[in-house]
């Protein structure tokens, strides 16, 4: 596990797509001040809290780290001696997930709790209460998606086929699933990433139990990554 | 020690390995020749698990390679040079590989230095000429003191100097008394390096034998290679 430690922290991509993570928490305290500036005139009764609204860049720069920990070394060909070194391949990827995992929930842990206290540090227009659980909810979540990036990575062999399959997760398609007419929108909307946190949380509104949401989240990435092993134990390299 | 039997594989169009049988033995540097696409890189990923083979099986040191306990101290191959992470220095590269099997900074250092790379290697990979890359290579595969070594081409893209220094690394490996597969087009160079001779065509055994009997039953190596080759060139 070690090993795969260093060759994340050991490359470039990996800083910038920290560096874009942690660019939100500037981009909130930023948007905090605006908000600040203009909710007493224009009579707002409340707006959203900085790190809800960067959440998405969050989870999609987290993601991003998944996916080159498996295409970065498809690329480059570095496949074929991180296989002659460890040839055991169930053993390979679990120990990437496990580096993944860590480093995305670290991350956007970090990042979501930095934004949120900074924006009620310097904001003083309404906003939610701020719920440690939550964002810790939300950070999972990140670290879901950056898992299920990993898997996708693995499997396609190409970043941006597996960038454009988590963006599919997160924007596309709740994107579609909006333009569903009403009842059909809500219901298949229930069962969608980028709602199960909600869910999880606000358990008044109709939709999915708290646990069965989470538990949904956890396939978002098991599913991904037991395809991965499938293929990537039996391939060719 | 390497033994390959009866190996088999075969591309959706193309068979590359080819009902494929011969051993290496250790104390010696076994040349691995062979016309372009004859099978070579093929053979090595197959002995390597990258690749699974359609029928037969290669094993090393008595067992098939993916079952090896530790092996990064049994096996070093280089395969290709090119394939590394530019982004990532020298130094990196090594310590993660290292890392795999609780090997230490020493042992980086060491074969840093024994590569010559010492003074590039807090540089980016990426920055590297293909000798310096050659040499970041044989440094990998060098890391865990391996009994068996695997080098797909490794002269390629080195300088004179290089050349020669390889050349004395093979013959100096080998006479500790490692297995030494090496596979390489230059037929004068070879012909200074290896000990034995394996040459393959189309993915079949064209002739396993010392160098020796080879260089007194023709003119050259180079003759000896193209005599031997002639009807198995797919590509001209
Ligand atoms: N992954 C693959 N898919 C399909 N065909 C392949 C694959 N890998 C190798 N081949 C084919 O197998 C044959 C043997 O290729 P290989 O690379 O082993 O030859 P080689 O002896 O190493 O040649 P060279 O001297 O040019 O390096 C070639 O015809 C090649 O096109
Ligand atoms: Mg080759």
């Amino acid at each position: 596990m070690r090993a795969e430690w260093i060759k994340l922290r050991s490359t470039a991509s990996t800083h910038y797509a920290v560096g874009t993570a942690a660019l939100v928490l500037v981009l909130g305290v930023a948007w905090t001040l605006y908000v600040d500036s203009i909710w007493h005139e224009r009579g707002l009764r409340s707006a959203a809290a900085a790190e809800e609204g960067f959440l998405p860049v969050v989870q999609l720069a987290v993601a991003v780290i998944g996916v080159l920990a498996a295409t970065g070394e498809y690329a480059t060909g570095l496949i074929r001696q991180t296989l002659t070194v460890t040839p055991r391949r169930s053993r390979l990827l679990l120990d990437k997930a496990a580096v993944v995992a860590l480093t995305a929930f670290a991350v956007s842990a970090a990042v979501l709790l930095a934004t949120a206290s900074a924006a009620r540090l310097v904001g003083d227009y309404p906003m939610a209460e701020l719920d440690v659980a939550q964002l810790l909810a939300h950070a999972l979540a990140a670290t879901v998606l950056s898992l299920a990036g990993l898997g996708l990575g693995v499997v396609t062999r190409s970043t941006a086929g597996a960038v454009s399959g988590v963006v599919a997760l997160l924007f596309v398609v709740p994107g579609i699933v909006n333009l569903l007419p009403t009842p059909w929108s809500t219901r298949i909307g229930a069962f969608l990433l980028p709602n199960l946190v909600p869910q999880a949380f606000l358990p008044e509104r109709a939709g999915l139990e708290p646990l069965a949401a989470i538990g949904l989240l956890l396939l978002y990435a098991a599913v991904p990554l037991a395809a991965a092993w499938a293929v990537f134990t039996r391939r060719d390299v | 020690m390497i033994d390959v039997k009866h190996l088999t594989k075969t591309y959706a169009s193309t068979t590359a390995v080819d009902d494929l049988s011969f051993r290496v033995e250790p104390g010696q540097v076994t040349g691995f020749l062979g016309p372009n696409g004859a099978g070579k890189s093929t053979t090595m990923r197959l002995i390597l698990g990258l690749a699974t083979p359609t029928s037969g099986q290669a094993l090393v040191n008595g067992r098939p390679y993916r079952e090896a306990p530790e092996p990064m101290r049994e096996v070093g191959a280089l395969l290709d040079a090119t394939a590394v992470h530019p982004g990532r220095s020298a130094y990196n590269h090594l310590l993660a590989l290292a890392a795999t099997h609780g090997i230490g900074e020493i042992r980086v250092a060491e074969v840093l230095a024994q590569v010559g790379l010492t003074p590039v290697a807090r540089k980016r990979v990426g920055g590297f000429s293909l000798g310096m890359q050659q040499r970041l290579g044989i440094a990998g595969a060098l890391l865990g003191d391996p009994a068996v070594l695997m080098f797909d081409e490794p002269v390629n893209g080195l300088d004179p100097d290089g050349v020669r220094w390889i050349r004395h690394l093979m013959r100096g490996l080998a006479a500790e008394g490692r297995t030494i597969l090496l596979s390489s087009h230059l037929m004068s160079e070879m012909a200074l390096t290896a000990d034995h001779l394996v040459i393959i065509g189309r993915g079949r055994l064209v002739a396993d034998t010392p160098l020796s009997d080879l260089t007194s039953a023709y003119p050259s190596l180079e003759e000896a290679y193209l005599q031997l080759t002639g009807s198995s060139v797919e590509y001209r």
